[in-house]
């Protein structure tokens, strides 16, 4: 199974996971399987006027991933794309270490998100 | 001729110049036989010149703009469109393609670009635009037509609704009739549509810090644009001279100064015009006329 993080900053598993999702600074993809973990940049849709929420998604699609991880939001266009693409969200973990959010994911302390924050 | 009512900052008096302005220019051209004078609410997010100027509806009609829409027989799920898209209104599921049709810009590129046309292009409701004919609250009413859209709620760009609405008065009214623009307010894309065109545009600011702040940036913009502009403040007697002092350093010209008075605050407050009732402010509209007159010629 492949995760992704939501990041403020690219350092690796002591990475602080981001409150924002669509305009994160980037994302780490945790593969399970392989157990490789891969620093994707969202800088540029950071900036974005509009839809940086649809490109964040997108970038969860493309990783194949099967859970999203993020500090505090979802909005409702990531939500819908993720959703529609089957792809589990979980927002509690806050402002802590991406080592810190997996092993919390891992003992299953976070609630899935079922519908977006607007 | 267009004349285009902007600002940068929102509430400096652009839909109180306006409708003022238009009714006034009615008012003038009574007697003149071709007389005519359009006023245009392309402030679609909130129009509200039709709080002031009343008429018999003429026209009401629909506006629409078109977005793609997903054909899943064509689709061979290449991408493109996604990588295409500008605006990050698409996004590639695994089996799926999803257009968010609100963050469409209606540019046509996924449309065309698809190898397989798996995405036609469809109509779709963004607004509707009113049309006005003699504004019934005004002594010289056959003069002054009143046109003004407005956007459906839950559409995210009032740009492609402003734009059909100048091609509307475009192709209903000639060129050398006088035509308002009411403007939204702020720099953005909605009101760079709304002046681009104009023949002439008139900044309204505020004579305080936050209006010239916004000022300067709206400057900035229709310099950019390449636009024969000029300043009216209104509300002038509040705040401080700073505007002025901008204006004089940069060799912009104040066409006009409304003066601030209670009064107009609570004339505005019941949806009156003011010029008819408040001489000072009527001969402010003289001199801002005068001004158009001089560009116009």
């Amino acid at each position: 199974m492949n995760i992704i993080f939501a990041v403020q900053n690219n350092d690796g598993w002591d990475s602080i996971i981001s409150l924002k999702y669509g305009r994160a600074k980037g994302f780490f993809c945790y593969s399970q399987e392989t157990d490789e973990l891969t620093y994707y940049s969202n800088e540029e849709n950071q900036n974005a006027g509009h839809g940086a929420g649809i490109n964040a998604a997108q970038i969860a699609i493309n990783q194949k991933a099967s859970v999203v991880i993020t500090g505090g939001s979802m909005g409702p266009k990531a939500f819908e794309v993720l959703n529609k693409a089957n792809i589990k969200m979980f927002t509690q973990a806050g402002e802590v270490s991406v080592l810190v959010a997996y092993s919390n994911f891992k003992d299953n302390k976070y609630n899935q998100v079922l519908a977006s924050d607007k | 001729m267009k004349i285009a009512i902007a600002s940068g900052k929102g509430g400096t008096g652009k839909t109180t110049l306006s409708t003022n302005l238009a009714a006034y220019i009615s008012e003038t051209i009574s007697n003149d036989s071709n007389g005519q004078v359009v006023l245009v609410d392309l402030d679609v997010e909130e129009p509200n010149s039709g709080l002031f100027i009343k008429g018999d509806i003429l026209k009401d009609e629909y506006k629409y703009r078109a977005t793609p829409v997903w054909d899943s027989n064509k689709c061979t799920l290449c991408g493109e469109c996604k990588t295409i898209c500008n605006f990050n209104a698409i996004a590639q599921l695994p089996n799926t393609i999803l257009i968010f049709s609100e963050l469409c810009h209606s540019c046509f590129a996924c449309s065309e670009l698809c190898p397989e046309q798996a995405l036609p292009m469809v109509d779709k409701r963004m607004g509707v635009l009113k049309h006005y004919q003699q504004a019934g609250n005004l002594p010289n009413n056959d003069k002054l037509t009143f046109i003004e859209s407005r956007l459906d709620i839950g559409e995210i760009s009032a740009v492609p609704l402003i734009k059909q609405t100048i091609e509307y008065v475009e192709d209903n009214f000639s060129d050398e009739i006088i035509k308002i623009f009411d403007s939204p307010p702020g720099t953005s894309c909605p009101v760079i549509e709304t002046i681009k065109d104009a023949d002439f545009v008139i900044l309204v600011t505020e004579p305080t810090p936050f209006g010239l702040h916004d000022l300067k940036l709206a400057v900035e913009t229709v310099k950019e644009l390449g636009r024969e502009f000029a300043i009216v403040i209104n509300r002038y007697g509040i705040g401080d001279n700073g505007v002025e002092q901008y204006c004089l350093e940069n060799n912009i010209q104040i066409i006009g100064k409304i003066p601030n008075m209670r009064q107009a605050a609570s004339l505005y407050s019941q949806g009156e015009l003011l010029y008819d009732k408040i001489p000072a402010i009527k001969e402010q509209l003289v001199l801002i006329y005068q001004a158009i007159n001089r560009i116009n010629r």
